[in-house]
């Protein structure tokens, strides 16, 4: 088995706020091979971008790695220092941001935006070279070359993304984050986008991570997916194992959340209450509040994330099939 | 939050609104007092709020002034006064000097406040003459006759000697005065009796009357000056000319006619052969020509040529090799004699064979190879550049500020000087309006105003009180024995005094309620309004002052004043109005009961009658108060014929008696001129002298001015 | 854009003449006129103090005058100053305008830059002693009080430590016998600047075009270019030594005069660094990998740097205007003692001439401001 690509290692990642310490990310570990596609799902504030600025380490002031590991191409990167952490970031691990409009600086020309990158991370390539290299990108993600010449403003939707992605591809980066690539897109873009982002990826040999709270997305993307709740991974599994054969109570009731439009007509599990505030958050396994399943050990005791059969992990005292 | 917003805005607009309340609220001098009076019934009649008071204008004129009446105390001002703070400059009076020769050499640096606003000499004296031309532009210029140092008598100077006599012709009145022969302009030019015609010949043909010029060439007296050869003068009056007329054109500057005529003649082409409106409008446009015209390499005749000027940042004046008057020495002795001998031993003497000890002796310049007159912006600035050893000298018609004093007191390189200056501040009446009219109504205001209380406690000695019409600075013509009203009284004698004379004069106090000083309190107890004799309450009287931003002083004294007079009975209302806002009221308008301004004087004290005089109580005029006294106007207009120095002096004695009985100005102060220089640099002849030692322009000019003598 | 430029000329030319007028009524509604000076002479009869302002024209009624000055300003002729008669009123602004120029112009370009900078690294380097030490450092600064705080400078660095000149704007002594007047080589001293910026700003806009190594020493040599140039072509005139005095008596006015007022833009400067530090694209930048400080000054700096511009903008329209404090403390008379006498004095020719320039140039700021920021922010656009 060859090395993987990047290792996350028990990583906890702590927000310093004036009302306390609030957990984030806890006790991620997930590992990435080259050419995989992951997908991270979950709902809104489940971790789950805080999970890729982390492995960035594009954290904030107030946000610092309590413990863990980042393991790209076999070094930690955790004790990194700024300056070299600027060769990681987009040289080996790039990121094409949510809602693209505003990852792109609006006074610069998006052409001179991808050329910024090219100059950081490839100074040997003459002007030309950077141009031409632009026009290669523009076409691959299926927008006019005569486009680098505007602004960022002048595009619509779709077409900033695919020059977010553009961008995202241009250092040749052995994996790409995908934070939320088409939440901000209609349905149609958003389908063919998908499909050409598979088709990189596939081209390109590139490892990619996806994220989003959209199951459907994830579903047509990724080869693995986790799913994350308050701050931890509650699942992981292929895609297949996920979808259709969920382990952990959240996974199970998300997926149902999430209907097929063919088959049976089944009623929606629906769970009564709210993610758990991460300044405090619930002692033991942090779903038992609301989970149907939980018992004494659940509240007191935080499940280990192991597996349960080959590749197919969770962290539950009672995942499915082991419900008495 | 939108009920705190609605109680915010509440809350404010109940602010503001009593802001403008208060603001509106009517000022309430003197309430009428309800007296109860055994038997009779006493009906006061108000005049009502905002009534026309030009109905007020009375119709009989100025009453007449009754003596002062007797009291148990003395009247007249002997007792122990407070002494002015200033010290005293009488003519002449000054330690001797002995100067020893020359040193010379360097440049004597004056720091000054604002640029020239030209160099073309007839626009300096234009409509905006100002003094920082004159400070640099009289030491270029040569007259007939100038002042001497200290003394301020007149002199010759271009002219060979003293003035001669006024004579006679038909119609006219001629002096011929002869000029010496032996001054050159710094061209090369013979200075001749032409110059002073052409000067004089184109102020009048140019109808020029702003600056000195109305002065100096007096259209409505002097008719001519010809040149009846090369070095005498023929001057030619439509009337008498008395000896103060005369000082006016003696003093007048002369310019280069060789060098001036084309330029004039240019400027004055269209001129020929109008009258009347059609003149007054082509002069207007000749002397816009004129005044606009930049001199190039005109030769002036005085102990300094102007170097090089920059404007905005510096002015230099180079002294005039061939002055006439170099190194010569000039002595006054005890007696007031004046005597001065030249180089070549040409000796003028005046006033007197010169008789026993000299109390001034100058040895006259130029020492310096230039003056350099640098551009300071501040005061502050100023003084630091003083104490740095920048400048030696600060030129400032109002003199160092006090309280940059402390700046420069202990400082051994520099010297601190103080002087009497020329002018005073007053309180005038109008006297068109009762109860001004009234000679003792003004008198009495007069008694109730504490002159040495606000000078001396108030303060602090910073300005000095005054009662003569002519300071004390002006030691020829000082009168020191006029009526002195309140003078050395207190609060009790004041009050007693004042009404007295309102008493004698038929003034009374509604209800019969007087006003009394009272002993134990300290303080007046107000009566009732004071009425008039027949009866009628004073009316509202409102006082125009300078505002405390605009002079300090003044407002001060309006504000004492408002105050004494609403404890006597007599409501009056202090307006602090800008200095600006108040001219066109006063002299335009002559809607006022009182103010308080100033003025500046001249060295000869013709000025009473500019101030005075009935012809002058028109609209624009100086005499804004009304003040009419057909027999002052006569003695007034007799001090322009007096011929002697003595006759004209007995002249303004009595003008000046009248003026302190009859109290159409009340004189309140005046301060003294603080100046200061580098000893460390520069060495003054002298450093007493009416209004200091900025007019080192005049006389002598900076020539006097020599280096310090080496330690 | 060409539509849009012409409806704002037309709106400047409108906003202009409405502004000459309001200020010509104003000054003429104060109490009193002109005249009032002549009442302080008492030796002038009645008759000539009105002869005299009926030569300054001062005995016509308001729209009288109003009318004439407005006729001969559309020809051309500012007319004559009152307080500085006979000199025409442009003859004044002539000389003293230039060094109001060179010296506010300056000041405003220096403390701009220095604020600039300070919010810059203030924005970027948030919390710590020196962000608060600026801030207190600065404000204290600009809300002190300006007449006391110029003469503390000139006492300590002029009068105590004889670094600089106590005021004015020349050494009499050095320019007694110079071969010109002070301002020639104060306009000398302008154009130059003026042609140094118009050269410096062709420079940074074609570095641009170069690769990122090569960008450096371009803009480096280009500079140095520069700077040669305008070396050579003040030894060729001689007036080296003369410039050279001027730029010494510049100096503590400038860092005064900076120092009162850097916060402002400092402060404008943080908070708009801080609005676009929270944007999208600062951490799409980190993410690239590019350095700190060309996140900062790319990225951020560059958005941020909007509202200040403007700023910048007009208080260059306004250098014309001086300043009065810092005129009569450091002893530079210019444009606005000027002015301040002027209206004191009721000169109106004198403030209507000052006033003229000042409208125009600031009408014109607005309309280069507005230029500006299109060219600035690519998405604004005029219809």
């Amino acid at each position: 088995m060859t090395e993987p690509l990047l290792q996350v290692e028990n990583l906890t990642m702590h927000y310093t706020t004036r009302a306390g310490e609030l957990s984030a990310v806890d006790n991620v570990s997930f590992s990435l091979k080259k050419g995989e596609a992951l997908g991270l799902v979950g709902e809104s504030g489940c971790g789950k971008t805080s999970v890729a600025l982390t492995v960035l380490k594009l954290l904030p002031e107030n946000g610092y790695i309590k413990e863990g590991k980042i393991i790209v191409n076999g070094k930690d990167i955790v004790p990194y220092t700024e300056q070299e952490m600027r060769k990681v970031r987009w040289g080996e691990i790039s990121m094409v941001f949510q809602a693209a409009m505003n990852a792109l600086n609006p006074v610069y020309r998006v052409g001179d935006q991808i050329i910024e990158a090219l100059e950081e991370h490839q100074p040997q390539m003459t002007n030309k070279e950077m141009k031409q290299k632009v026009t290669e990108l523009f076409e691959l993600v299926g927008l006019e070359s005569a486009l680098m010449d505007r602004f960022p403003h002048e595009f619509s939707g779709g077409m900033r993304q695919r020059a977010v992605i553009a961008m995202a591809l241009s250092c040749g980066p052995d994996m790409i984050i995908a934070d939320e690539p088409t939440t901000a897109l209609d349905v149609i873009v958003q389908d063919s986008l998908l499909k050409e982002m598979r088709e990189f990826q596939d081209q390109l040999g590139m490892a990619m991570i996806y994220i989003s709270h959209d199951v459907g997305v994830i579903a047509e993307v990724s080869d693995r997916v986790g799913v994350m709740y308050a701050g931890r991974l509650a699942e992981m599994g292929t895609a297949e194992e996920i979808f259709h054969d969920p382990i952990h109570p959240y996974t199970m009731a998300l997926m149902s959340s999430f209907p097929s439009t063919v088959g049976e007509k089944t009623d929606l599990v629906l769970l009564p209450g709210e993610p758990p505030d991460l300044l405090n958050p619930p002692t033991g396994c942090r779903f038992h509040p609301r989970c149907p399943y939980a018992t004494d050990v659940c509240k007191e005791e935080q499940p280990e994330f192991k597996e349960h059969s080959p590749g197919h992990l969770a962290a539950c005292w009672h995942p499915r099939g082991e419900q008495s | 939050m939108k009920p705190n917003f609605k109680l915010f805005a509440t809350l404010s607009l109940l602010l503001v609104a009593g802001l403008i309340l208060a603001a509106c609220q009517p000022q309430t001098i003197i309430e009428t007092v309800e007296v109860e009076v055994p038997g009779e019934e006493v009906i006061v009649e108000v005049p009502a709020e905002g009534a026309d008071l030009d109905s007020i204008i009375p119709a009989d004129g100025m009453i007449e002034c009754q003596p002062l009446p007797e009291m148990a105390f003395d009247t007249t001002g002997e007792t122990v006064a407070s002494a002015p703070s200033v010290p005293v400059v009488a003519s002449g009076a000054s330690a001797p000097v002995a100067s020893e020769a020359a040193q010379g050499g360097g440049v004597y640096r004056v720091g000054i406040f604002e640029d020239m606003t030209t160099t073309n000499f007839w626009a300096a004296n234009g409509p905006d003459n100002t003094v920082w031309n004159s400070y640099i532009q009289s030491p270029q210029y040569l007259a007939a006759y100038n002042l001497s140092h200290q003394s301020l008598q007149w002199v010759p100077q271009a002219a060979a000697a003293e003035g001669p006599p006024p004579v006679q012709e038909g119609d006219v009145w001629t002096i011929t005065i002869p000029l010496r022969d032996d001054i050159t302009w710094s061209d090369g030019e013979q200075f001749t009796a032409d110059d002073w015609a052409f000067t004089a010949q184109t102020v009048l043909d140019f109808g020029l009357i702003s600056g000195g010029w109305t002065a100096w060439y007096d259209a409505n007296l002097l008719v001519s000056i010809e040149a009846v050869d090369d070095f005498t003068a023929k001057l030619t009056f439509n009337d008498v000319p008395g000896l103060i007329s005369q000082h006016n054109v003696w003093g007048a500057p002369i310019l280069a006619e060789h060098y001036w005529a084309p330029v004039v003649a240019e400027a004055g082409a269209g001129l020929e052969g109008l009258e009347g409106d059609d003149l007054v409008a082509a002069q207007a446009e000749a002397q816009d020509i004129l005044f606009a015209h930049q001199p190039d390499g005109e030769p002036f005749a005085g102990s300094y040529t102007l170097g090089q000027r920059e404007p905005g940042a510096f002015v230099t004046n180079d002294p005039y090799a061939s002055y006439y008057g170099a190194g010569q020495t000039v002595t006054i002795y005890e007696n007031g004699s004046y005597q001065s001998v030249e180089l070549d031993g040409t000796t003028f003497t005046a006033y007197g064979e010169p008789e026993g000890e000299p109390t001034l002796e100058v040895v006259e310049g130029p020492f310096f190879d230039s003056v350099l007159y640098t551009i300071y912006s501040s005061q502050d600035a100023a003084l630091l550049a003083l104490k740095n050893g920048d400048i030696d000298f600060v030129l400032n018609p109002l003199g160092l500020q006090r309280g940059l004093l402390d700046q420069v007191q202990g400082d051994e390189n520099i010297s601190i000087i103080e002087n009497g200056v020329n002018g005073f501040r007053y309180m005038s009446f109008n006297v068109r309006r009762e109860p001004m009219n009234y000679c003792s109504f003004r008198q009495a205001v007069a008694v109730l105003i504490d002159k040495e209380f606000v000078t001396g406690t108030i303060l602090q000695g910073v300005a000095f009180p005054l009662y003569s019409y002519v300071p004390e600075a002006n030691g020829a013509w000082y009168k020191d024995d006029v009526p002195k009203l309140g003078f050395g009284l207190d609060r009790e004698q004041r009050v007693e005094l004042a009404k007295e004379i309102l008493r004698q004069d038929g003034f009374s106090w509604e209800g019969g309620v007087e006003p009394v000083f009272n002993v134990d309190a300290g303080s007046v107890d107000p009566g009732g309004r004071l009425l008039l004799p027949d009866g009628t309450p004073v009316p509202n009287l409102n006082l125009l002052s300078p505002p405390p931003s605009y002079d300090p002083l003044r407002s001060t004294f309006a504000v004492w004043i408002e105050s004494w007079l609403n404890e006597f009975g007599i409501p009056a209302t202090a307006n602090l109005i800008g200095f600006n806002v108040s001219i066109p009221i006063i002299f335009t308008e002559q809607d006022f009961d009182m103010y308080i301004l100033g003025w500046s004087l001249g060295q000869d004290p013709d000025y009473l009658r500019d101030f005075f005089h009935s012809e002058q109580a028109v609209e624009d005029g100086n005499n804004a108060g009304g003040y009419s006294n057909p027999e002052f106007d006569a003695a007034a207009d007799a001090i322009f014929t007096c011929q002697t120095f003595d006759e004209c002096k007995e002249i303004s004695d009595q003008l000046q008696l009248t003026l302190s009985t009859e109290t159409p100005y009340v004189l309140l102060f005046d301060t003294g001129i603080i100046e200061a220089y580098r000893s460390a640099g520069i060495d003054f002849p002298y450093t007493s002298s009416l209004s200091g030692m900025q007019w080192t322009g005049n006389p002598g000019g900076p020539a006097m001015v020599n280096v310090a003598k080496v330690k | 854009m060409r539509g849009y430029l012409f409806k704002r000329l037309a709106q400047i030319v409108i906003t202009f003449f409405l502004f000459l007028s309001a200020i010509f009524f104003l000054v003429d509604a104060q109490p009193g006129d002109y005249g009032n000076v002549f009442y302080s002479n008492p030796r002038l009869t009645p008759e000539q103090r009105q002869q005299l302002k009926a030569n300054l024209g001062l005995d016509q009624p308001t729209w009288v005058r109003y009318t004439k000055w407005m006729s001969s300003f559309l020809q051309g002729d500012l007319g004559i100053s009152f307080s500085n008669y006979p000199r025409p009123v442009i003859d004044v602004i002539a000389e003293r305008a230039p060094r109001t120029i060179v010296l506010f112009m300056s000041a405003t370009v220096v403390s701009f830059y220095f604020g600039f900078m300070a919010g810059k690294l203030l924005a970027w380097n948030r919390g710590g002693l020196v962000e608060y030490a600026s801030t207190i450092g600065g404000v204290s600064l600009y809300t002190v009080f300006t007449p006391w705080f110029a003469l503390i400078m000139i006492w300590v660095f002029a009068f105590r430590l004889g670094w600089f000149p106590i005021g004015k704007f020349i050494e009499p002594t050095a320019w007694i016998g110079a071969p010109t007047e002070v301002n020639d080589v104060f306009i000398r001293l302008i154009f130059t600047a003026l042609i140094a910026s118009v050269l410096l700003f062709t420079l940074l806009v074609s570095v641009g075009r170069l690769n990122t190594n090569q960008r450096r020493p371009a803009t480096w040599i280009g500079m140095a270019v520069i700077a040669a140039g305008a070396l050579i072509y003040w030894l060729n005139t001689g007036l080296g030594v003369y410039a050279l005095d001027i730029l010494w008596h510049l100096t503590l006015p400038i860092i005064t005069l900076a120092l009162i007022s850097f916060a402002g833009s400092m402060l404008l400067t943080r908070n708009s660094m801080l609005e676009t530090l929270r944007e999208d694209y600062v951490l799409a930048a980190r993410a690239k990998g590019i350095s700190e400080k060309a996140i900062r000054d790319r990225h951020a700096a560059r958005n941020a740097m909007l509202p200040v511009v403007t700023s910048f903008v007009f208080s260059l329209a306004f250098a014309i205007d001086g300043g009065v404090i810092t005129e009569t403390v450091f002893s530079w008379p210019g444009m606005g003692r000027t002015l301040l006498t002027a209206a004191n004095a009721e000169d109106i020719p004198m403030v209507l001439g000052a006033l003229v320039f000042t409208g125009t140039l600031a009408l014109t700021a607005h309309l280069v401001a507005d230029i500006l920021y299109a060219y600035l922010d690519p998405r604004i656009r005029y219809a």
